[in-house]
């Protein structure tokens, strides 16, 4: 029997996996260690490779193909330093540790189930549901009641709202729907006496909060009376409260123990939107119809037809109105724009920075290399000699419209000239633009037809039959000089009549950028003025009351996210710019992870926002960034985020929900069933994690996390940052990894048409910076924390100015309001899930001890980023991870440099660990982390000595082969191996009685005797790590110094647009000019004048009184100052002559004052540069004088050199 | 000090220096009410540092205050509903205070000293002197490991709980680890074939159903042990009697093996009811330990004999359905399946065989020093092999239509000849996926 | 008696207030408003709800109103605030209430609430007391704000007063959020009952800020109102 095993069966088994679709696989512990030793002959035979690995406490046999990842070539050796080991064995040493670990050890054997049921309820119970008493409307709600443009239809609303338990009204946004119904509702059941409580899902909280004031403001009450609020960050109900304001997920959360008591009516706003959480909740309202026959359900939605919605209830009706305009606004398509802007001649202003040479000289290493590729390519024109080329721009940022720097040429220049067709296409469908020409005034076009090549000829044809380039094909080109053009357009050209812009941007980040041009443009005054408002999810609801209060005769500029489909604002808007893309987060099953991805929005998006546009007017106008071509080829519906999405979150909220189903089962029962292999993927990761168990149900991990409105695993990163002391880093590391990086090295597609000559140079700038702030630590992680602290050093915890200097500054202002927000946002709900106590061992300052210590920052970064590991195998030259396939570094990460290959990046690693976050197969951030620290902290929490060695093989050997899970593979002494699986005996079991107990504060006071050694154990930790981390070669750190109460400036972006809003200057002037006259802002004169400063601004500022400004300014300015005529003042210095800052000045409620619009610093050599380029006059700065009057052209110059300042560029 | 002073030495001292150093210390009483969290030396400093900030700033005083107020009146926007603003200078604060400590609920210090003694008596009494003699101890561990040469030695080890084999020296966890191992066992599936065709991530480990009942309790793990164990046995005696007829001497080898099981499970039977009794992990009589002893010596044979049996059965089983049962068509299928996996073995033993460098990529790297790019370039051949190959799979259609002829409208005849053309210069081209857009992303 | 007719149950974040469904007059109102007749319950068990206590105190007679603190689990965080219609009632209930909570073995203890609705706002850095005045106005609404000059620093202390202790906690829960614009090292914090400027006892010094004040820039006034 045994003969035919080995000989015929394990074969046979080999070819059928060689034949199958795994990469490896691992064969049942049944096999006997004769057997192991057949299938590893036969395995080699057939080229495969093979292991024995130790699961379980048995000893199972792992084939692999060639191609897997999986495969480590060897197992990591793990070497405690002397120090390290010493200090670990104290710590087991300590007698308070000892003796009571035994029964611990079996804390897997005994039951620790969580359910929903352990979850805290967040708010009271409603109350008993009564009809509401009978009030009369007063005139002025009534006239409010008539401004509804349902008013009229309100009984055919009402009617089948008495026939049907379900109904789905359909009309557009200006019904505005959530407020209106409800009234109406109200309103019925008070003249019928029946019983009322209306609960209304909106899709975003800040949608929910704004629409629930406006209701409270129309009864002329507090929130909490008749009109309540349901949210994480605030509730406020009563008993007296009929109508209800929550979002989908927050009604959920409240669902296991609420169920559908004590509500009549139930309205869910937006569910043509599909949010994930309102397709749940959809179909929780399907289960609740069967055992409340009485609760009424109003679906809302903007889509033309939903009988989706009546097939998924199996009854209900449609309410359709619906109606298409008779006329609907102007469409412009991106065909239409560029000629548009061309014929209608915008002047922008001088544009200086065209003249500047090229990257002026600042040759880098990777312009060497890339003129060499360019020169190879040239010369050979073979495919391999292409190939360094194409690896550089698709790997390693290089733009592809690379310009070879003594000829000028680029690679599209050399395949038409080669007559190579195949590569001209492939250039061209990669974005190269065959119209540039090189030094000798020749493009593509003209070389392919002087050396006759005709089929090059052709393809060059075609594609300039098309008309534009392949950038703007694009959907993740935010093209904002466009856009800034079409602003020109409308406020300069008086074929546009003025009127409200609404401009509809992918991300906040976006929003952001083009924030500070447009404002920049307003600033420099060649725009005319506007202020500038903005909309996006996170934002606080003071961003909504500064538009919807915002003085009527002013022009506002709106910049908004997809936010706007669902914001029912009292603003008209008469032009709508639409970017027409969104960014999604879709998960790829293939490399097992989430992918940004920016993409084009489907059809009915588009004309729901067209239908924004106020047509009353006439004359509304609507731009789409996207080519008619395109545009047709749209999908009409946009497809649920469900179905595309990581599906982590709502795994667990569904097991939450339900917890004795099968998710996948659930997941099919919902309207928008997402592919079964994304939520078999993401229910195995939330096993691989600890949050569901082997058995599928919801552990205490899970329990905690379903408050923290983070994805689960940076949860868990937050979860250990608790547990190890250190939870302020974490909170920073988490919050940017939630928004955009400041310093993600841009592509050609980020920088703007200015500057897109500069790729390569801004690029290496921001390369060294990245690497400047990580500062030897091979980590991008630590980039976080650093530019965070950094930025939070530079204000002095005070407010940022007011002033601007550079985009780069503003948007990174920007970025960091969106991170501090989103910090107190996940700290408000940790302390609502009881994982931060207010006084105790969990409290604040006792949570952030170690927050000054990189190492065990590291530590609880591993912890939680666990499974997104990867080591380095340098035999094969290649990075392994537990998803297979090819996973390489991105050259945004400061483990490898431009152009380098991993064979020489992996020479300065200090340990083959490395911990990452991953777009797809590339990692973006890793970070480097020690062999001991993964063995501690990597893994499933419930782990045994026994089931993890491999030590009957290896009895005499002092060394023992570790498999913490299905491929982390270690070596260590068997000394080692036993007082690190026992020391994580002590890290676990402090985890599981965080976890489970968190909720009791008696148990965490500071006197109480549970968690005394956790100081201890987390004090041991770190020295263990630093020693270990010195004795790996990791450079000591910088020091992260945190500060313990940060009060981080919010609403920076609203009160620097408030700062120049034309509106507010209005105000000031009150009395000056009694009527605000509407002028044209074309007719307005500058006049500079230049005030020498003996230090910097802020001495400046700090040592001039009013007086003083009178003396040297006021009363030379103030006779020439006019409305139309506006009088700035430049700030400049001597040794070395730069100007500092420029200021507009204005008589203010009688007094001479200055509001700064600038400051930098700009050497006056420059200037003198751009002036005699630009055949200006060079005048003379020789502060001899304090102030004098300067020529108008040289200050709008200066100006203009001002506002382009470009960080990376223009940086000292 | 300041009060028995300020009594004592009264109005009638005009010393200057005295009454600055009366202001301070009023001042350092205040700050130290109002910021009860920072201890004392910090607002000390923070009040010196404000004296000498305020020395130069002497302007500042009521009157100004007041004009202030007058300046911006307009400003302030007062109404009926507006807050009252009262303003007290110096004098009014100096007057209430002498009255507060003529009245003796002056300064409230006590909470300074709450504030600052607590931050550093974490601990009460008792529970830290048994820290401290802890500490003691583990001075003592620590020198005696840094005296002893061999830092780990095994005696220190044993001094903590430690063995240095990484085994189990547990009995009960020793025994609970056995019962898991045969739980794996009697779930272990050797059809494992199906598997193959789903692509291996670690993602799609098929779930395992490892029912082991979660208990410590010897007797009951046991039990159900017996149980599912006799079951499992039942399953491969119904597998085995269906091939009885094509060959009787594995036959035979394989019904030695079951009955052998079975007989295990038969000396089970006593082991239900003798004492084996634990707390916490240690057998509480010595008659208990034995008897896990023998237990456990019994449960290991059984697991040898459980690998047998599963695996003769199963492969008997096979080898006879690939014998006997099989049709025609399947033999013919399993015999391409072979076919291809030999075909795909030799790729996977080329694959094996790293790809070098050839001799024009080392030609490119000398000449034109790039060494760097070229091994970079090596590193993702494979993309960059497909991508040179067909570049219309990796762009979405209307990326690669820009460089196609233009869609023209009006003369479809004399245009479709053309098309076809263009389509014969790029037959071999993998179906267009409309997913697979952009292959770089973005940060 | 039935609590659910007679009272209002309503929850603001931490707060589970029982309300009276009584219409008052106006003088009676805001008087309650302001804290009269308040009582500090405390010791209150971890899972005692309002409505046990509510039910108890309303022996004695109306409620005006009860204010629960909860924390996050939704459980009693040991305090809650009474107030009867009637203030009066306030001497009884402190002799009452302990008694009859005894009685039903809760472990309560009655106090009168110290009511404090005074916080303190020191460091203030860069804004004069008349924009202090006006950037406070915007973040919560106050009653009263006092100014004291201490000197020799030239540092200005303010002490705002509230409408009662629950606006105040909100505004110092708000201030907290914005204490940045008062530059970097201000500080806001409770004024403790006992100390010597809390109160409004000091009206004997001031003098009304008026039109005719305004005219005559300049006086030499130590302390004024407006």
């Amino acid at each position: 029997m045994n003969k035919i095993i080995q000989d015929k069966f394990i074969p046979q088994q080999l070819l059928y996996f060689i034949a199958g679709r795994r990469c490896c696989q691992q064969f049942p512990c049944t096999f006997r260690s004769s057997e192991h030793e057949a299938f590893a002959n036969r395995a080699r035979s057939l080229g495969l490779r093979s292991q024995i690995v130790q699961s379980n406490g048995n000893s199972c046999v792992k084939i692999y193909k060639q191609a897997c990842r999986h495969y480590l070539e060897e197992p990591k050796k793990l070497i405690m330093s002397p120090t390290a080991t010493l200090d670990m064995f104290t710590l087991l040493g300590r007698k308070s540790f000892m003796g009571k670990d035994d029964l611990e050890l079996s804390a897997d054997m005994v039951s620790r189930k969580a359910s929903a049921s352990d979850l805290t309820s967040l708010h009271v119970p409603l109350a008993a549901i009564r009809p509401p008493n009978p009030r009369l409307w007063t005139e002025a709600q009534r006239n409010f009641l008539t401004t509804f443009p349902g008013h009229r239809l309100r009984a055919e609303i009402m009617w089948p709202l008495y026939a049907n338990r379900v109904i789905i009204l359909n009309a557009d946004l200006s019904w505005d729907k959530t407020v209106f119904l409800p009234l109406l509702i109200l309103d019925d059941c008070q003249i019928k006496k029946s019983n009322a409580r209306i609960i209304c899902i909106e899709r975003l909280a800040i949608v929910a909060t704004y629409n629930s004031q406006r209701m409270a403001n129309f009864f002329g009450e507090q929130l909490g009376e008749t009109v309540g609020i349901q949210l994480p960050s605030f509730s406020a109900v009563s008993c007296n409260t009929y109508i209800i304001f929550s979002t989908a997920q927050y009604f959920l959360r409240s669902l296991p123990k609420q169920r559908f008591r004590n509500i009549s009516h139930l309205v869910v706003n937006d569910v043509h939107l599909h949010d994930p959480y309102t397709d749940l909740l959809l179909t929780e309202i399907r289960l609740a119809l069967n055992s409340h026959p009485n609760l009424r359900i109003i679906l809302l939605s903007q889509m033309d037809s939903t009988r989706m919605f009546t097939g998924f209830f199996g009854e209900g009706s449609e309410i359709n109105m619906m109606m298409q305009p008779e006329t609907g606004p102007r469409i412009s398509y991106l065909n239409d724009l560029h000629s548009c802007i061309a014929l209608a001649g915008i002047h922008k202003g001088p544009d200086i920075y065209k003249e500047i040479p090229e990257t002026s000289g600042a040759e880098s290493q990777r312009n060497e290399q890339m003129d060499q590729c360019l020169h190879a390519y040239g010369e050979l024109g073979t495919d391999a000699a292409i190939r360094p080329f194409l690896y550089a721009v698709n790997y390693d940022l290089v733009p592809v419209n690379y310009r070879h720097s003594l000829n000028g040429k680029t690679a599209v220049h050399l395949a038409s000239e080669l007559n190579k067709p195949s590569h001209l296409r492939l250039l061209l469908f990669m974005g190269a633009d065959p119209y540039i020409v090189d030094l000798y005034q020749q493009n593509a076009i003209s070389l392919a037809a002087m050396n006759g090549n005709h089929e090059c000829i052709d393809v060059l044809n075609n594609y300039s039959l098309h008309g534009y380039v392949v950038k703007s094909a694009k959907p993740d080109f935010v093209d904002y000089d466009l856009i800034i053009d079409i602003v020109y357009l409308l406020r300069t050209k008086p074929e546009y009549p003025p009127g409200n812009i609404l401009i509809i941007l992918p991300t906040y980040y976006h929003i952001v950028k083009l924030n500070y041009m447009i404002l920049s443009h307003c600033l420099t005054g060649n725009l005319q003025e506007c202020s500038i408002f903005l909309l996006h999810e996170n934002m606080r609801k003071e961003y909504i009351d500064a538009l919807v209060n915002a003085r009527d005769d002013t022009v506002k500029i709106v910049l908004t996210t997809d936010i706007i489909e669902s914001l029912s604002l009292n603003v008209s808007f008469k032009y709508e710019i639409d970017t027409a893309c969104q960014l999604t987060n879709i998960y790829d099953s293939i490399s097992c992870s989430g992918e940004d991805r920016y993409e084009w929005v489907a059809k009915d998006c588009l004309l729901r926002r067209e239908s924004l546009l106020d047509l009353e007017g006439g004359d509304a106008q609507c731009f789409r960034l996207i080519n008619k071509e395109a545009y047709e080829e749209l999908g009409e519906i946009s497809q649920p985020r469900l179905q595309t999405m990581q599906l982590d979150k709502i795994c667990l909220t569904v097991k939450l929900l339900a917890p004795n189903m099968i998710i996948s089962e659930y997941m099919g029962f919902t309207i928008s069933p997402p592919p079964l292999v994304n939520v078999h993927h993401a229910v195995q990761f939330l096993k691989k994690i600890d949050v569901l168990d082997e058995a599928e149900d919801v552990t205490w991990l899970g329990c905690r996390l379903a408050d923290i409105p983070v994805p689960c695993q940076l949860g868990r990163m937050l979860i250990f940052g608790i547990l190890l002391r250190c939870l302020d880093p974490m909170l920073t590391i988490v919050s940017s990894m939630l928004t955009a990086d400041p310093l993600g090295i841009p592509f050609t597609e980020d920088v703007d048409h200015l500057w897109d000559r500069f790729t390569i140079y801004i690029q290496n700038r921001i390369k060294n910076e990245r690497a400047r702030l990580a500062d030897n630590q091979f980590s991008d992680h630590f980039i976080f924390l650093r530019l965070f602290q950094d930025w939070q050093h530079r204000l002095h915890n005070k407010i940022p100015p007011m002033y601007l200097t550079d985009e780069y500054n503003f948007v990174l202002n920007g970025l960091m309001e969106q991170i501090s927000c989103i910090r107190s946002e996940i700290v408000s709900s940790l302390r609502s899930t009881n994982l931060i106590h207010s006084r105790g061992k969990l409290s604040m300052p006792i949570l952030n001890q170690m927050s000054g210590n990189w190492h065990m920052v590291k530590a609880a970064l591993t912890a939680g980023m666990y499974p997104n590991i990867c080591a380095v195998d340098v035999g094969k030259n290649c990075l392994k991870s537990a998803n297979s396939g090819n996973v390489h570094l991105h050259p945004n990460t400061v483990l490898r440099d431009f152009l380098e290959p991993l064979e020489v990046s992996t020479l300065n690693f200090r340990t083959p660990w490395i911990v990452c976050n991953k777009q797809k197969n590339d990692i973006i951030y890793a970070t480097m982390v020690v062999p001991l620290t993964v063995a501690l902290f990597c893994g499933p929490p419930r782990m045994r000595l026994s089931q993890i060695c491999d030590s009957q093989l290896t009895a005499s050997d002092r060394n023992v082969h570790m498999f913490i899970d299905e491929w982390i593979w270690m070596v260590m002494t068997k000394p080692s191996a036993e007082m690190i699986m026992k020391t994580r005996q002590y890290f676990i079991r402090m985890y599981n009685q965080v976890l489970r107990h968190c909720t009791d504060q008696e148990m965490w006071r500071r006197d109480a005797s549970v968690g005394c050694h956790y100081a201890v154990l987390t004090e041991t930790l770190s020295k263990i790590l630093e020693s270990e981390e010195s004795s790996a070669g990791f450079a000591k750190p910088p020091p992260i110094s945190f500060l313990p109460s940060t009060q981080l400036p919010a609403l920076y972006l609203l009160s620097v647009n408030a700062n120049f809003s034309w509106a507010r200057e209005l105000e000031e002037n009150l009395e000056l000019q009694e009527k605000p006259q509407p002028f044209n802002s074309h007719f307005i004169e500058r006049q500079f004048f230049l005030l020498y400063s003996e230090g910097e601004c802020e001495e400046f500022q700090k040592n001039s009184s009013p007086a003083f400004i009178e003396s040297v300014l006021g009363k030379f300015a103030r006779p020439i100052e006019s409305p139309n005529r506006h009088i700035f003042v430049i700030l400049y210095r001597k040794d070395p002559d730069v100007m500092l800052s420029i200021s507009r000045a204005k008589t203010i409620n009688g007094s001479f004052t200055l509001k700064e619009y600038y400051r930098n610093f700009i050497p006056v050599f420059e200037i003198l540069e751009a002036c005699v380029s630009l055949n200006v006059n060079v005048p003379v700065f020789d502060g001899r004088l304090m102030s004098c009057l300067i020529d108008k052209r040289v200050g709008n110059l200066i100006m203009d050199l001002f506002a382009f300042r470009h960080h990376w560029i223009h940086k000292r | 000090m300041f009060n028995a002073r300020a009594l004592g030495m009264g109005p009638s001292a005009n010393d200057d220096q005295q009454l600055v150093r009366n202001l301070m210390e009023v001042q350092q009483e205040l700050s130290s009410l109002l910021e009860s969290n920072e201890n004392l030396t910090e607002s000390r400093a923070a009040a010196s540092l404000e004296y000498q900030d305020s020395v130069n700033d002497a302007s500042s005083s009521s009157s100004g205050v007041l004009s202030e107020i007058q300046q911006n009146f307009r400003v302030l926007r007062l109404d009926n509903s507006a807050p009252r603003f009262e303003f007290h200078g110096w004098g009014c604060l100096q007057q209430l205070q002498k009255r507060s400590r003529q009245f003796g609920y002056g300064g409230v210090p006590a909470k300074k000293s709450r504030s600052g003694g607590a931050s550093c008596l974490l601990v009460t009494g008792p529970k830290q002197e048994q820290l401290q003699k802890e500490n003691v101890w583990n001075q003592q561990r620590h020198e005696e490991v840094k005296n002893s040469a061999q830092p780990m030695s095994i005696a220190s080890l044993r001094s903590i709980g430690l063995h240095g084999d990484c085994l189990e020296h547990n009995a009960v966890l020793r025994v609970m680890d056995l019962f898991r191992s045969l739980h794996d066992h009697l779930t272990a599936d050797l059809g494992f074939s199906r598997q193959n065709s789903m692509p291996s991530d670690y993602l799609f480990d098929v779930p395992v159903k490892n029912s082991m009942p979660k208990s410590l309790n010897v007797r009951y793990q046991l039990q159900v042990l017996c149980t599912k164990t006799e079951r499992f046995l039942i399953k491969q005696r119904r597998i085995l009697e269906t091939n009885r007829s094509f060959d009787y001497e594995k036959y035979s080898e394989c019904d030695k093996l079951i009955k052998g099981s079975t007989s295990y499970l038969q000396s089970f039977n006593q082991f239900m009811n003798v004492e084996m009794r634990h707390r916490n992990g240690n057998f509480i009589t010595q008659s208990a330990k034995f008897n896990v002893q023998r237990l456990e010596s019994l449960l290991i044979g059984l697991r040898e004999w459980l690998k047998a049996t599963h695996l003769s059965v199963h492969v008997f089983n096979w080898e006879m359905d690939l014998e006997h049962r099989y049709s025609a068509a399947m033999t013919e299928s399993h015999k391409s399946l072979q076919e291809r996996a030999i075909l795909l073995a030799n790729a996977e033993l080329q694959a094996a065989k790293p790809r070098g460098i050839t001799v024009e990529e080392l030609y490119i790297a000398k000449r034109y020093k790039l060494e760097r790019v070229m091994t970079c370039a090596i590193e993702q051949d494979e993309f960059l092999t497909a991508l040179l190959a067909h570049p219309e799979t990796y762009f979405p259609p209307q990326v690669v239509a820009m460089c196609g002829p233009p869609k023209v409208v009006v003369d479809m005849e004399e245009d479709s000849e053309e098309a076809e053309e263009y389509e014969d210069n790029a037959p071999s081209s993998p179906p267009r996926s409309n997913d697979r857009t952009f292959f770089r992303f973005r940060s | 008696m039935d609590l659910k007719s007679h009272y209002c149950k309503s929850q603001v974040n931490g707060t589970i207030s029982i309300t009276t469904r009584i219409v008052l007059n106006d003088t009676l109102k805001s008087s309650l408003e302001e804290g009269a007749g308040e009582l500090y319950l405390t010791f209150i068990p971890k899972r005692c709800t309002p409505e046990k206590i509510a039910q108890v105190a309303s022996e004695l007679g109306e409620i005006y109103a009860l204010r629960f603190k909860i924390d996050f689990s939704g459980y009693s965080r040991g305090y809650a605030y009474l107030q009867y219609v009637n203030t009066p009632l306030k001497e009884a209930a402190l002799r009452y209430l302990p008694r009859r909570f005894r009685q039903m073995n809760l472990p309560i203890r009655v106090m009168t609430s110290e009511n404090n609705r005074e916080l303190v706002l020191s460091r203030v850095q860069s804004l004069r007391p008349w924009q202090v005045y006006q950037e406070m106005r915007k973040i919560f609404p106050f009653t009263i704000l006092r100014v004291y000059e201490s000197r020799p620093t030239g540092q200005f202390i303010y002490i705002f007063r509230y409408r009662n202790n629950d606006t105040a906690a909100s505004a110092h829960r708000r201030i907290r959020n914005a204490i940045r614009r008062f530059g970097a090292r201000a500080r806001i914090s409770w004024l403790c009952r006992s100390h010597f400027l809390s109160g409004e006892k000091n009206e004997h010094c001031c003098r009304t800020f008026q039109d005719s004040l305004l005219s005559k820039p300049g006086i030499g006034s130590y302390c004024f109102t407006i």
